[in-house]
């Protein structure tokens, strides 16, 4: 909660002055006497006092579930729960950052006296996955406007939109247990794989017995083994990262986010231990599991924790960042290579907007993990800067695939499922 | 995909009563029927000013009409205002219709950095204005006090209008804060120049100035300090 003073009536004391100056030069009475109310309006705000804000959100959604493009209407409800009348109550709801406002407005201002409920609709156009919304801001002046005090008010309020099912691209990689995983080593599975010779101690199922009916030799079917993997979803949210096609477009980060939201559902029903990690303010990470207790976890972490904040952190300085920044991100590299299993993939989501993102992506790949980046392209082609940036983009997405790192080039646009879906049947299919 | 271009413009409520408030402060000041006739012109005329460059659905060309439409309105009025037969009249009308223009390029507003500078412009306009009238008239208290007090609300109206149009746009519902607060500057402006007149009735005839001059010098200093 911030207080502050506007300072608004301060000029007043100006024209106060001023008729006090001409009534005493000029001799006029009447002149003096506007100095009185001169000074009386600029005492005004000395009669006020700041604010206090107790408030109560409670949102209602349209449906909790909508279907891709369908509008949703929210309902906000804000009650003042506490004793003192609200003259000038702003409220600036807390729209998810991927969504847009479709109709109405989110922001609405009432006098709320105690006890009071105001109540405002807008609604939103949605977008695949699931969307969190954030606290609202409420900026609360008192009557003379001399005050103003700044806070937020949450209420837990998530749109989950259904998509078309991304599917994560997992890379092959040695050694394992059962999963969906499908390897090129024979073993138990479902698929066909190869016939060889029995030796003592092999399943009597996987006896080929037609085989043995008609040659009487014993041979053995051997299946493609499938194995579950373990998978360490990272987001670059670093400040460089928040960088946005244009200015009332969602940022390159709340398009990873929204991402490793779908990524995480849709894991979630397969046997994939996933974890999540992110590089930004603070390093965090959450070690691969399974089972909802560990799912409950992770939307905990995507909520809540400073990391993942679709808001960009003060301020990006010029040239993307200065050394102190950049010792930050290799320390947090460092420490995330030590605390990833050695069999866990990688999946990177980061729009690629430097030059340290991808070194640290190669080191992470040199150290054996199986590395895969998602890229959300939020570069655009109007002046020569933005077309310079999408030049250089392109240029690091050729550097990772030239070092064996497949990058997903995700246009937001379109939905993550469809580009996973084209991608895998274009390089990660058998 | 659709661009939006965001409307930070001042909430109109808060425009529309500004400058009303503006046009009671210059008719307090200018009495008689010309002058009324002369300020109700620019009060339309800036209100065409206004409405014109708000107009964004509106063709171009449409909304171009209406503002100089009524840029012709307001420079008529002020050109009249500057004509009147008595030059006192003049005195009384025209610095009143130039704080109202400004104060209506300010809530249009003409540049949006610069809405508060319009604003408080329009206001020095008008305090000028009271202050001329106090000098050259020698006019009774009730007149100036009251054409100031309004002058005082119009302000505080039209950047109430230009804070809540930037934090909310003007599409958010804002209406009962706006006469909430236009509601209560006015009531206690009102109430300042009740008392500020019963104290001069009653007390301070019998004062001589130079009294008062340091009794109120004494007030200010004190409010001067308070602030700093």
């Amino acid at each position: 909660m911030t207080v502050r003073a506007t300072g608004r009536w301060r000029g007043i004391v100006a024209v106060a002055l001023f008729f006090v100056a001409v009534g005493v030069l000029t001799d006029r009475p009447a002149t003096l006497l506007v100095g009185v109310v001169g000074a009386a309006m600029a005492a005004y705000p000395r009669l006020s006092r700041a604010p206090t804000v107790e408030l109560e959100l409670e949102r209602r959604l349209g449906d909790r579930r909508p279907a891709r493009g369908e509008p949703v209407t929210v309902t906000a409800r804000v009650t003042n729960v506490g004793d003192r009348t609200l003259a000038d109550c702003r409220i600036v709801d807390g729209v998810p950052a991927m969504l847009s406002v479709a109709e109405g407005s989110p922001r609405h201002a009432a006098v709320l006296r105690p006890g009071e409920t105001t109540e405002f609709s807008y609604a939103v156009g949605t977008e695949p996955g699931r969307h969190q919304f954030d606290p609202a801001t409420v900026i609360a002046r008192d009557i003379t406007g001399a005050h103003e005090v700044e806070t937020t008010v949450a209420a837990g309020t998530e749109i989950q939109c259904a998509d078309a099912v991304p599917e994560l691209p997992v890379r092959a990689q040695p050694d394992g247990h059962a999963g969906r995983l499908v390897t090129d080593e024979g073993g138990s599975g479902i698929e066909f794989h190869s016939v060889r010779e029995y030796r003592p101690g092999d399943p009597m199922g996987r006896i080929d017995s037609k085989r043995w009916a008609r040659t009487g030799e014993l041979t053995t079917v051997e299946f493609r083994e499938e194995r579950p993997t373990s998978v360490c979803l990272l987001v670059d949210a670093r400040a460089p990262a928040y960088r946005a096609e244009a200015d009332d477009r969602p940022n390159a980060v709340a398009h990873c986010l929204a991402g490793v939201e779908q990524l995480i559902s849709a894991l979630s029903e397969t046997r994939d231990a996933v974890g999540l990690a992110a590089f930004g303010r603070e390093l965090c990470f959450r070690a691969p599991g399974v089972g909802s207790d560990h799912e409950t976890v992770l939307w905990q972490l995507l909520a809540t924790h400073p990391a993942f904040d679709a808001t960009p952190p003060g301020h990006v300085r010029a040239g993307g960042g200065t050394d102190s920044e950049d010792a930050g991100l290799d320390q947090q590299a460092t420490l995330l290579r030590k605390q990833l299993g050695s069999d866990t993939q990688v999946v990177v989501l980061s729009p690629l907007s430097d030059e340290r993102i991808v070194e640290t992506v190669r080191t992470l790949a040199a150290a054996g993990h199986t590395t895969t980046v998602i890229s959300p392209d939020v570069t655009a082609d109007g002046s020569p800067g933005q077309r310079l940036a999408r030049r250089e983009r392109a240029e690091r997405v050729r550097a990772l695939r030239g070092a064996d790192v497949p990058v997903v080039d995700w246009d937001p646009a379109t939905p993550l499922g469809t580009v996973l879906l084209d991608e895998g049947r274009r390089r990660w299919s058998a | 995909m659709v661009r939006v271009s965001v409307d930070h413009r001042p909430t109109p409520l808060a425009s529309a009563l500004a400058l009303l408030l503006c046009a009671l402060s210059t008719a307090i000041l200018a009495p008689t029927l010309d002058q009324r006739v002369v300020i109700v012109t620019a009060l339309l005329g800036v209100g065409l000013v206004v409405a014109g460059g708000r107009e964004s659905e509106a063709p171009i060309p449409q909304g171009r009409l209406w503002t100089v439409l009524g840029a012709v309105l307001v420079l008529g009025a002020v050109l009249r205002g500057e004509t009147m037969a008595d030059p006192r009249h003049s005195i009384e009308l025209v610095p009143g219709l130039v704080g109202m223009a400004l104060l209506g390029l300010g809530v249009r507003p003409l540049r949006q950095r610069f809405a508060r500078r319009f604003v408080s412009a329009g206001l020095a306009a008008m305090v000028v204005g009271v202050a001329l009238v106090g000098i050259f008239e020698a006019a009774g208290p009730l007149r100036l006090l009251g054409a100031t007090a309004a002058a005082i609300a119009a302000w505080d109206v039209a950047e109430h209008g230009i804070s809540l149009g930037e934090q909310l746009r003007t599409d958010a519902e804002t209406r009962s804060v706006e006469l909430l607060h236009t509601g209560t500057t006015s009531a206690y402006g009102a109430a300042t120049v009740a008392v500020a007149l019963v104290v001069y009735e009653n007390g301070a005839t019998g004062l001589s100035l130079s009294a008062l001059v340091l009794l109120l010098a004494a007030a200010i200093t004190l409010l001067a300090l308070l602030y700093r």
